[in-house]
Formats: structure tokens, sequence, C-alpha cells
């Protein structure tokens, strides 16, 4: 006998619809998965007669094939082994036919017949939403994740017995919402804040001027300065994540299983650090099963990017793209994906090899070439992005004017949202420019206007303090930030010269 | 002539004698033809030269290449002075173990007696630089050739202060003529063997092996009328360089530094056993004799306008010594708002009063005087 059952699979971060159509006809005992499975689904056939058998239903073993339609796109994970295990319960005749076609089903099932968790349980419910059932059945832990989707009936389920029960309607399930409102809100809280952080005035307003303009950073300072503390706090001054937002952040998070039973949303902005040993896949997204990067994962917040010199040289070859246009595309012969990976890129380094370059209070040990060597490995078009360098001393400076309890971070995201109204104002009409941070030259010409004291200010500094010239339009750029943040509208000489005290490492000075 | 330099290179590329034994030699034989027309027996009763080093002249002299040396010279348009020309440096002459060879790539001049050594160690603090530069950019407006060792560190800003000024600088090498050793000093190499001189005993091509270092010390004292020691940690080269300046009866002068700092260690312990301590250029011209008989006794001053600063900027410079201080300091202690003091500092720097160096720390410039 023939059942079809209703699933669905991921590609890319949207999802499509699977038909599990299982037939079961006499013959040598035999049982055959086709549809481009991979390993987990092949062996999902050892779960699946365990489960049914665990959970007291009947089976003879006979000729089972299982079709997983469109047979022509590769299929990954075990979510797929709960409506196999339904269809030949309805091949069987264990269970109404009609019912189970009304319904998407998802979940992996252990041999004792319970359902376990799965990946990428947002898009699926996205799509089922539109799709013609009553409603998506899935496993209880992925039951907030599911309801972040409204107008659509989420049917959590622990084990096979009760999905059966459900379906041959022995049993009512009701079905699970969640008021997204409230759960967002719930989740807004950062954990750790900038009042936390003792002293290093200059860092924190030059983070300040970062988050504002949407400027990617460069942090140098020595070990143990607290370039890591104070990059992690940066997401708590950005402008608060919007509901929109956080929506396509937790859909990419969904779709790596990062969303955990308890949570429904991701209601603050992500904080990424991958270690410097990520390869360039993991970073930029891709394998044979295209999965979304590091880069993906921080849409719509931070990548940070601890120890800049010591990724490969092709990792942070391939950051340039996504840094540009803010999505991924991964091309492979069938089928182009794209991920959006629009980021803000935190990176953090030490001044030489041993890390204590510049110290007084410790001997640098490394010869000028190695220091060289060492910078020379952050190529000049990736260095090209990174709008501000900031110097992050070492500690005995913190412990000299550093005061606990200086400003909270919701002080200091007043008025970095402030400064970001203004330049929503500014870039109403392009499309793909929110911040500062995205102007090319000719938005620059057109919105950084100097005061007259400004221009030669930064005349003199080019000549004088021996600024390279792909400086410029970055200075530019970051003091109409910072003229922002003071509600300017033309840039003066003040913020010209704070904003080339953002630029040290194009002075010289570390050489 | 051309047959002359000959047998001075041959000689001097012998292996297995140095400046020591070669000395002997010239003493016993009168002329380097002599010595290497010399047999074993003669050889070998020289007083200090034993059978065997009589053997290895013997064995060595009849493989040396002379004239691969001489193309090799020629070609990269270097000269050599040799230990019985007229322009080889006097200074040098006088020391117990001249080198009798000395490969050049520029000009010595006969101004070039009037010499100072400015040595120290290859991992400075900014101070230390400072120091350096200073001194020796004061020595060369006073039309003192300044003598260094092309090092990291303080050797490197020896020369760059005396090229500053326009003066007269010496390197003094421990490897080939031909390489520059370390090699990021490839542009200053070039600047001191146009305007000055690049100088090494050791054959072309020779490799910056750690022995050559200590040999090429006592040249960099031999050539001056005293050494300055700038930074020294207690075991540093420019230590060997003070000790050769004694050996040789020349001044030793040592600047002091920061007690705290370890690498103010040697300098401090030369000043206890009696060096010179120096705190400008006249410490060392007042020293030096014929320093003060041919220097002008007023040094040609640089004319300095009066900068003006603002009540803001006043107020940041007090804050500011020689030791660097963070921005986050400057901004408590000045009591000026940390977004605020960008533009205060950046005038100040515009106006050369104040300099910015590494992890946004910045410090007082030093007035002329």
């Amino acid at each position: 006998m023939l059942s079809i059952g209703l699933s669905s699979a991921v590609l890319g971060i949207e999802a499509y619809p699977v038909k599990v159509e299982v037939d079961i006809s006499s013959g040598l005992p035999h049982f055959s998965t086709v549809g481009l499975p991979d390993t987990a689904i092949r062996e999902s056939k050892n779960r699946v007669l365990a489960a049914i058998k665990n959970s007291g239903y009947e089976f003879s073993m006979k000729r089972i094939t299982v079709n997983l339609a469109p047979a022509a796109v590769k299929k990954e994970g075990p979510a797929f082994d709960l409506p196999i295990a339904l269809g030949i319960l309805a091949a069987s005749g264990q269970l109404s036919q009609d019912r189970l076609q009304r319904y998407i089903v998802l979940g992996e099932l252990s041999l004792d017949g319970s359902v376990r968790k799965v990946k990428g349980i947002l898009p699926i419910a996205l799509a089922a939403r539109e799709a013609d059932v009553d409603g998506l059945i899935i496993p209880e832990r992925n039951r907030k994740e599911a309801s972040v989707v409204e107008r659509l009936n989420v049917f959590p389920v622990k084990n096979l017995k009760e999905t059966v029960d459900f379906l041959n309607e022995r049993n009512e399930l009701s079905s699970f919402s969640i008021d997204l409102e409230e759960e967002f809100e719930d989740r807004r809280n950062y954990e750790i804040d900038f009042a936390d952080v003792k002293g290093q005035e200059y860092a924190k307003r030059a983070l300040e001027v970062a988050a504002s303009g949407g400027h990617n950073i460069l942090l140098i300072g020595p070990p143990g300065s607290g370039k890591t503390m104070l990059a992690k706090r940066l997401p708590s001054i950005l402008p608060a994540i919007t509901l929109d937002e956080a929506l396509e952040t937790t859909k990419i998070h969904s779709v790596i299983g990062l969303i955990s039973s308890g949570s429904a949303i991701v209601g603050t902005r992500p904080f990424r650090s991958p270690h410097h040993t990520i390869s360039d896949v993991a970073l930029i997204g891709g394998g044979s099963f295209p999965r979304p990067g590091e880069v993906s994962l921080a849409h719509n917040g931070i990548l940070f990017l601890d120890e800049l010199p010591e990724f490969h040289r092709n990792v942070l070859e391939v950051l340039r793209q996504p840094i540009e246009d803010g999505v991924v595309t991964i091309a492979r012969v069938s089928t182009a994906l794209t991920y959006p990976a629009k980021f803000m890129l935190a990176a953090a380094m030490n001044p030489c090899p041993c890390g204590f370059y510049g110290d007084s209070q410790r001997e640098c040990t490394c010869t000028p070439f190695q220091i060289q060597k060492y910078r020379a490995k952050i190529s000049g078009p990736l260095l090209d992005r990174i709008d501000m360098h900031i110097e992050v001393p070492p500690v005995k400076y913190q412990e000299l004017v550093g005061e606990i309890g200086g400003e909270s971070s919701l002080t200091i995201r007043s008025r970095v949202q402030m400064a970001r109204d203004i330049q929503k104002g500014r870039f109403k009409k392009f499309k793909s420019i929110y911040c500062n941070a995205h102007m090319e030259a000719k938005h620059i010409r057109k919105y950084c206007i100097l005061e007259k004291e400004a221009e030669k200010l930064l005349k003199d500094a080019i000549e004088r303090l021996g600024l390279s010239a792909r400086a410029y339009d970055r200075v530019l750029k970051v003091s109409r930030t910072i003229a922002d943040l003071e509600a300017k509208e033309k840039i003066g000489s003040h913020h010209i010269a704070e904003a080339i005290q953002y630029r040290s490492l194009d002075r010289n000075l570390w050489m | 002539m051309t047959d002359n330099i000959e047998s001075w290179l041959a000689l001097s590329m012998i292996s297995g004698i140095g400046a020591t034994r070669c000395q002997k030699l010239l003493r016993h034989f009168g002329s380097p033809q002599a010595i290497l027309g010399a047999n074993l027996n003669e050889l070998q009763h020289v007083a200090g030269i034993g059978e065997y080093t009589a053997r290895q002249i013997v064995y060595s002299r009849d493989k040396l290449d002379i004239q691969k040396e001489i193309a090799r010279i020629k070609k990269q348009k270097i000269s050599v002075v040799t230990f019985s020309d007229d322009n080889y440096p006097a200074n040098l002459k006088s020391i117990f173990d001249p080198p009798i060879v000395l490969y050049v790539k520029g000009k010595l001049l006969p101004e070039d007696r009037i010499a100072i050594a400015v040595v120290g160690t290859r991992r400075p603090t900014t101070y230390g630089k400072m120091v350096a530069e200073k001194l020796s950019r004061e020595l060369a407006e006073r039309e003192v050739t300044v003598v260094s060792g092309l090092a990291r560190g303080i050797d490197s800003s020896a020369h760059k202060g005396a090229l500053s000024c326009g003066g007269r600088t010496i390197a003094v090498l421990g490897c080939g003529v031909d390489i520059c050793y370390p090699p990021e000093n490839r542009a200053l190499f070039d600047e001191i063997s146009e305007r000055g001189a690049v100088v090494s005993e050791f054959p072309m091509g020779t490799r910056p092996e750690k022995i050559n270092f200590p040999l090429r010390n006592r040249i960099i004292s031999g050539l001056s009328l005293g050494a300055v020691i700038v930074e020294a940690g207690h075991r540093s080269g420019a230590l060997i360089t003070a000790e050769c300046a004694l050996e040789q009866g020349r001044e030793v002068f040592a600047v002091p530094g920061n007690i705290f700092n370890l690498g103010t260690k040697g300098t401090h312990s030369l000043i206890k056993q009696g060096a010179k301590l120096v705190e400008n250029c006249e410490d060392i011209v007042e020293e030096i004799r014929c320093l003060r008989d041919v220097l002008p006794v007023s040094a040609p001053m640089k004319s300095v306008s009066e900068v003006k600063l603002s009540p803001e900027e006043e107020k940041v410079y007090n804050v500011l010594s020689f030791e660097p201080v963070h921005i986050d300091f400057i901004s408590k202690q000045s009591g000026i708002s940390i977004n605020r003091i960008s533009p205060v500092l950046m005038n100040l720097e515009i106006k050369g009063k104040i300099r910015q160096v590494a992890g946004k720390m910045f410090l007082r410039i030093p007035e002329a005087q």
C-alpha cells in the first residue's frame, strides 16, 4: 500500500516542501530510501523501525520503499524520521491516510519512540503558513521557535504514540502559541553593560562613535588590556534590534539549530566571535550541504575577530565581499544561495607578536622585521574597509585613572540612536545605505561639508603628521559621524581632529 | 698601486690571522708582499706566529681568489683603504689592533677625525631614541661626525639625527659592506653611503655573524675621539664599545635614564665607574680638548620662533612630560573631556610641541637649547 505525507526541508534560509512517500509491497524484506538522502536519513530506517516497535505498533518486515520528493534535491538530517514512521504506519493501515496529508511533520525519533529537536524550524514554519495545510507537527522542544510565526497552528509532540493518536483523533492536541511582542520584550536585555568597564574613557568614546556610524573597527592593545571585554559590550550600545531584524537573524540561527528550546526569538544583536583557526567556508558559509557561516550568524550584529593577524589569509580575503555587499552568495552547479550578512566588523590585534610593543612596563621581544611581518598579514584592501583604529592602553593606565561606574550602555545607546536617526533621514532615498560607514566617494563629497577651519586642519594634518592619503575619505566619514553625535550640519575642526586620532595605523606610529 | 691593494686584500683575507697578528707580521716583514712571499720557515720564526699559524698562512694564501674580490668591489663602487694609505683614518691608526684594510662605501674625509661615537641598545625606549637623535643632531650641527653601528634602536636613531641636519655620519658594519643588516635599515644604509660612509673591515659577502660585532665595536670607538653610550642594559654590546674606547684611550660618556628601567643598568654602571654624565652636547664638547679648539664656541643656533599656545593647549602641555602618558590620563588631569581633547592634542602636535607614540600616548618634545 502507498501513503503520502508532508514534510519540509531548508535550502539556504528558505524552506521548500518535501513529500514523504512510503510504499509497502510484498516481497523479500527490504528497506530502501531514495531521493538523494544523506547518511543520517539512510540510517533513519533503524531508528524508525525500532521506534514503531517500541511504541507498541505492529510491524512485519516487507518490501518498503521511501521516496523523498522532489527527488533531485539533496536532503540531509534526521528530521524525516517522524514523517517516515507515520508513512509506514499509514501504509500498513494503522493510521488515517487523509489526516496525515493535512499536516506538515518534522522530528527526529529515538529508539523508544520519543521525538527529538531538529534544526531549521523557523523558515519551515514560515513556509508552512503559506501552504494549504491544517498545521505543523513538530518536536515539543522546538515549539517556541515555531510559534513565532503567527496565524499558524503549531502542534508540539513528545513521542510517536502521541502523534499517531492525534492523527487518528484518539486524543486532542492544543495548538501552541505565544505572545510574540511580550516574548521579544523579555529577551531584549543585555547581560553585560558598559558601566562595568573601569576607565578606558578614550576607547569607550571611540566605540560610541563606531556604533553611531556603523564603522568597522580594529582594536589594538597588549594582551589583557580589555579589547575583548570592550568589543563584547558593543552590541549593547547599538540601536535596539527591531522585530523585523530579529526575525531575520532568528531565521539564520534556526537553520544552524542555535535557538535553544527555551527561547523563541533572538532579542539582542548577535555577537559572534569565531576562533582564528576557522576555515573560510565556516566563516562565509557553504559546504556540500550549504549552511550559513559566521558572517551570516552575525547578521544585524557584531562579528568579532580576535587576534586578527592569526586568521588564515584566505579567510580574511573572503571577508571583503560580505563587508561590502551585506550578503553572501554561494554558487553551486545546481543553484545559487544567498545568505544575508549585514554585520559590523570588530577586530582586535596585539601591537606585535609578543604583545608588548610600546608598553612601558613590559619589554617587547620582537624584532622590527617580525613586527612588520605580523602587521603585513592584514592586507591593504581589508584594512581599507576598517574606518577606525582604536588603541587600548595596558592595564596600568586603567588603574591610574579608572573609576567604576561610568555611563551605562543605555545612556550611550540613546545618543547613538539619535545619531542614527539623523543618518536615516539623510540616506532615505538610497536603498543600500543606512549609516555613514556605507557612504561612497560621491556621497562623501555631498554630505561631508567641512568648515573652513576644519579644511585647513585636515590639510595641515596630512602634511605635517604624515597621514596617508588613503586615510582621507575615512577621516571624513568618521568626522561626519562625530558631527552627527552633536547634531551639527557642518563638520568642524574638532570633529576632524578626533577622527584623525582614530587613524593611528596610517601614521607610522607603530613602526 | 692595484698590485699593492691586491696584496693588502690578500693579507686581510687569509683565514686564521686577525688584525693583531697582521700587525706583528707587518712589523717583521715590512710589507704585505713580503709576507705573502715568505716561506714557511721564515713565517714560523716571527714572534707570536707558531707553526700551526704559519702553515695556515701558506695553505690559504694560495687558495685566495683576489681577482674575484676586486671585481666585486669595482662592480659595487666600493673603495678600499689600506693601512698604508694616507687617507686611512688617523684615529684608527693609533689603536692597538687596527684593521689592515677598510672597505668603504661612500667617502672618508679628513674632517672625520673630529668624530664622536653614539651607540646603545637595540631595544630602546622612546626616551632613548629621542636622546640619541637630539645628541647626534647637535653634534652634527657643530660639524662633528657621528659614528655608530647601523644596528636597530639607538644606532639607527643616532644616524638619523646626524642626517636630519645634513651632518656627516659613519656606519661601521659587522658584515660585508655589500650586505645591509638589519635589512629594514636599507634606506638609511643608502643615505649614509651617499652622505657619509659605510665602513667595514670584513671582506665582501661576509654574513653578519655574532662574533663580528664585538670586533666591529673596536672600530666604532677607534674612529672616534669619544663614545657616548645612550641606553644599555647590563649585558649590552654597547658596553663592549665603551670598554674598547677605554682601552684605546678615548673618552667615555653615558646618558642617565630612568632607574626603574632595566635598560639603563649598563649606562648607570658606567657612570658609577667614572664615565662622564651627559645631558647635552656641551658636556661632550667640554671634555674633548680638540673639539674645543676646533669648534666655534657657540654652536650655530637655529632660530626658534616662540609658538603661541591657547589657554587650553597650555593646560594640556603642562600635564605632559617627557615620559609618554595615555590620552585618558591627560583628559583626567587637564579636566578636558575625552571628546574635546583630541583637537587640543592635535594642534600641539602640529605646532611641534608634543609628539604621539604607539598606544595613544603623548609626550613633550624637548625644546631646542
